[in-house]
């Protein structure tokens, strides 16, 4: 314990408390109070800090002791009112609220707090005569309250109006700045202006940890991870014994794809608090990316002790692929689908969950019931417009044709280096990104959005709205090798070694291929099929944290399916040899030809590892980790057969494509 | 021979310190002269550049116009100082611009560019620029009105230049120059993050690509053209006061500040300060003159002197 003086002791909790650390306002003040037990100072400091953690019952009772050692304080008064009427106990609350002000009418939150108090208990004109006192004394900080009410009822417009308010006359309330933001964040989606107040914000107040926690938050929507570790980093060197920061911390690395980094920054933060559903999930889902298995799955089972409804949870250890939940979990899962009060999003993932129990269990017919009601319940919730896409497919096709690319040809950036895996999610990609990742020679990134960034990129800050890839005729010769400089600095962000070559396996570039060729014309590209109704069905029962909004729906994913096998043809047609197509059946039934295929297609010599490719050891995030961890195994074959009683609509929808197949994916689990 | 006139900030000064001045240089001599040392107490010194310093320069007859932070100031072409105004709505400002009878002032912290009449001596008209999803908007206000825009400094606007084709402004975070024509803002050329002084030039465009350290030209050609001009670099051990900030923030070859002399011969500033002359056409650079090794010590503002 620190032998601190009194006015040490006070300066050190009022400033932790001033900052957002009240943490460390209750250690300082517990230290004091040890050697000092009635010193009410302290006390009622000890109580700010306990009510500052929400640890109501605790604060109340510091409270209590203070206000029998010393009446007469009005802030213990306060105090005591806020901790009973933050309990709820409105009625016992309002006493103590208007003793406060009895002793000191100058109080203006104590105002307040009788005014919200009263009108809890239904006394409406009285709380109204408080809420004017409020305001009356300070009309800033009144102002404040009054936007963060107003953003509690719904009222956004009303509560941003309120926070510029205060703005306008005083640019540097901190508070006003950081309510605004989390209003921009939370309610409109704005993220730069959220980030623009609560730089500015942490610039005025450095060691304002709330400031640092939020805007990291924000930092991570905005997919700036760099920046959010950057701010979570500073929030934990602040205030060291604050969970929140090292969890958040945690969860930007784990973006940022420092998995090592991550689980020690979710290990300091479960250390300090091991009782938090979320910080054991992204602690579970790291521990998932690095291949340690059985500490994923205590780290999930932790998360679902903590909140028995979190459907994430269970989900995420039926998406391990190689897990079976127990007979206990299966009835609580069950259970849960009986509650009422499940949102749409925590029934989805049960009902996914379910589907792959009954699958991993041989009951087919169950399972299909829960994948189906899954995927009904998951459509309205996403957004999929199919006519879009086939258009926005219909126009590259129209616009990459021979005469186009051969016009644009040899402009391009001369580098080799990127091996571009697309296809269709759940159909073998990371299985041949896994085998390339076994080569000396190649580095395995992950799934990278540079090149949709770049696509994504023509259409931006244009008057006529005109997209990617009309947008293309515009190029001039310097800027498609300025785009293959582009995306090869973004990927290099991914990398960690000097290896000549590393994998981006995005399947959802395939519509790029044509983009791909004409920025970075020594580019591989490998596409990973498998059967159509396999490849259909892998996706209408995997349950995505983001995107492939196209699988949750039997027509959609067809129709999809469609889409993106035409797509391939038209590469295939007007880029003769830059595809690769490597069928998941012909590496099932033959790995060693298909890998000396595959290392032959990026001009790689053969290496023995890649064929052990369950051998290499490193991250991986996408739902077939586990499975790639493993040998080479023939039980995903064909495995749509089990559901063909449901599936009429796909047979005929895609008879024809099924028909070219070669024999040995055409029959495979036959 | 040319004389040039440039400011400079010293970063991470204290109070009571020099912390920017104004000099001449002449390019013949290679001789440097320094008119003004801004020391000026009354300042916000939180940060490592906040409000120090000496910033843009413009010339109107025979009055010389030089922004601080949150000042304009007017001096006769000796420095004796004729007056200065401020704005609550300047603040942060970097560079400045004279076209007609405005001179237009960035200010960084509220977005926006302001415009102080000539004539009236008194900040007229006001434009705030805001961005979502990769679409400017615009508004102008009154800047002695208080429904203006929030101190959000969310583009960190720090350049404006006008020609009759309109007003081109950029900023570290603009993605680009930007051009008004006095109805919309549209983006009229992307460029490299943390760009300074980008302004048109012959078919194409000009500035400092600050981050790689080097004076940039792009036209609208091929490329045949385009030019790279790299920042002059010290021996580190030569650099003076290299351990005040682990930022990284004040390095060498910091390129800002940037006048044109002729079609083919540019000038552009540097840290430590130094003033550089490059041959574009010649792909050459013609001459570096060095201010001060204090790395501290950075070019802001450069133009070339009319009263020589």
């Amino acid at each position: 314990m620190k032998s601190e003086t009194k006015d040490a002791s006070l300066a050190i909790a009022i400033d932790a408390l001033r900052c957002g650390r009240p943490l460390r306002a209750e250690e300082s003040c517990r230290d004091y109070l040890v050697m000092n037990p009635g010193c009410i100072d302290h006390l009622r400091l000890l109580g700010k800090a306990l009510l500052k953690q929400n640890r109501l019952p605790e604060a109340e009772t510091q409270l209590r002791f203070a206000l029998s050692l010393n009446a007469g304080i009005p802030q213990l008064h306060e105090d005591l009112g806020s901790a009973l009427a933050l309990q709820k106990k409105f009625e016992e609350a309002i006493p103590f609220l208007e003793k406060a002000i009895q002793l000191e009418p100058r109080l203006p939150l104590a105002h307040k707090k009788l005014g919200q108090a009263l009108f809890a208990v239904g006394r409406g004109a009285e709380a109204d005569e408080q809420f004017e006192e409020y305001f009356d004394k300070d009309p800033e900080s009144g102002a404040v309250a009054l936007g963060m009410d107003h953003f509690k009822a719904g009222r956004k417009d009303e509560a941003i109006a309120a926070f510029r308010g205060v703005l306008r006359s005083n640019p540097d309330n901190v508070d006003a700045m950081r309510q605004l933001a989390i209003v921009y964040w939370r309610g409109d989606k704005n993220l730069s202006d959220a980030e623009a107040l609560l730089r500015r914000a942490a610039e005025k107040a450095a060691d304002f940890v709330s400031i640092r926690l939020v805007l990291g938050a924000v930092l991570i929507d905005a997919n700036k991870h760099t920046d959010a570790i950057e701010s979570y980093e500073v929030a934990a060197k602040l205030e060291p014994d604050n969970p929140a920061a090292w969890s958040g911390l945690g969860n930007a690395y784990a973006q940022a794809s420092y998995p090592e980094k991550s689980i020690s920054a979710f290990a300091k933060s479960l250390e300090l608090q091991s009782d938090s559903p979320a910080t054991q999930m992204g602690y579970a889902h790291v521990l998932k990316t690095v291949g340690d298995q059985p500490g994923a799955v205590k780290a999930y089972r932790a998360a679902i002790a903590g909140k028995p409804n979190f459907g994430e949870a269970y989900w995420s250890l039926a998406n391990l692929k190689v897990f079976e939940f127990e007979e206990s979990e299966v009835s609580a899962m069950e259970k849960q689908l009986t509650q009422s009060g499940l949102t749409d999003s925590e029934e989805v993932h049960f009902r996914f969950s379910l589907g792959k129990t009954y699958e991993d269990r041989k009951d087919y017919e169950r399972a299909w019931h829960y994948y189906d009601t899954g995927n009904k319940k998951q459509r309205p919730l996403v957004s999929h417009d199919p006519l879009e896409m086939e258009l926005r497919h219909a126009e590259i096709l129209k616009t990459f044709d021979p005469a186009f690319i051969r016009e644009h040809s040899g402009n391009g950036c001369d580098a080799a280096d990127p091996i571009l895996i697309v296809g269709l999610p759940r159909s073998g990609s990371t299985l041949v990104e896994q085998i390339l990742a076994s080569h000396s020679q190649v580095e395995g990134t992950s799934e990278l959005p540079a090149l949709s960034k770049i696509a994504a990129s023509m259409g931006r800050y244009r008057p006529d709205d005109m997209q990617f890839p009309r947008a293309v005729h515009e190029l001039r010769g310097k800027d498609w090798r300025a785009y293959g400089m582009q995306y090869l600095e973004a990927a290099q962000r991914h990398r960690q070694s000097d290896r000549p070559f590393f994998t981006d396996k995005l399947p959802n570039n395939f519509p790029l291929v044509g983009l791909l060729h004409l920025i970075l014309p020594n580019a591989k590209v490998i596409n990973a099929r498998r059967h159509p109704l396999d490849s259909c069905m892998g996706g209408y029962k995997q349950l995505f944290a983001r995107g492939q909004n196209f699988t949750y729906d039997l027509a959609d994913l067809s129709h999809y399916y469609r889409n993106y096998d035409a797509v391939m043809k038209h590469w295939h047609e007007v880029l003769p040899g830059k595809v690769l197509d490597v069928h998941y059946e012909e590496t099932v039934s033959d790995l060693e030809s298909q890998v000396r295929r595959i290392l032959d297609h990026c001009g790689l010599p053969f290496e023995e590892s890649c064929v052990r490719f369950h051998e290499t050891k490193r991250a991986v995030k996408t739902a077939s980790s586990e499975q790639v961890r493993q040998p080479i195994y023939s039980g995903a074959l064909g495995k749509w057969r089990k559901y063909q009683g449901h599936l009429d609509m796909w047979i005929e929808d895609l008879d024809d494509i099924i028909a070219d197949l070669p024999d040995v994916v055409r029959n495979a689990g036959v | 021979m040319v004389t040039l006139v440039t400011s400079s900030v010293v970063r991470g000064s204290h109070q009571g310190e020099s912390h920017g001045g104004v000099y001449l240089l002449d390019l013949e001599s290679q001789s440097v002269r320094q008119t003004l040392d801004w020391n000026t107490a009354d300042i916000d010194w939180a940060g490592r550049g906040a409000d120090r310093g000496l910033r843009g320069i413009a010339f109107d007859g025979d009055v010389v116009y030089v922004a601080a932070s949150d000042e304009l100031f007017a001096y006769t072409p000796d420095f004796d100082l004729l007056g200065s105004w401020r704005n609550t709505y300047l603040k942060h400002c970097h560079e400045i611009a004279i076209y007609e009878r405005t001179l237009y002032l960035t200010s960084t912290g509220y977005d926006s560019v302001l415009g102080f009449c000539l004539d009236e001596r008194r900040f007229t008209w006001a434009l705030h620029i805001d961005v979502q999803n990769f679409k400017f908007r615009r508004a102008t206000y009154d800047p002695s009105g208080d429904d203006g825009p929030l101190l959000l400094n969310k583009l960190h606007i720090n350049n404006v230049f006008c020609n009759r084709d309109g007003m081109y402004i950029s900023g570290l975070k603009t993605g680009g120059m930007l051009h008004y024509n006095a109805d919309t803002v549209l983006m009229s050329v992307e460029l490299p993050p943390g760009t300074h002084n980008a302004r048109p030039f012959r078919d194409g465009v000009l500035f400092n690509d600050t981050v790689a350290g080097r004076l940039r030209y792009t036209g609208r050609g091929e490329g045949t053209e385009d030019r790279a001009m790299a920042m002059p670099l010290y021996n580190p051990r030569d650099l003076l006061n290299t351990d005040f900030d682990d930022s990284g923030t004040a390095r060498q070859g910091f390129a800002r500040g940037l006048c044109v002399l002729s079609e083919s011969v540019v000038a552009a500033g540097s840290s430590p300060s130094t003033i550089s002359v490059y041959d574009l056409a010649g792909n050459q650079t013609l001459l570096s003159v060095n201010l001060t090794m204090d790395i501290r010590n950075a070019i802001h503002g450069l133009e070339v002197w009319p009263y020589a």
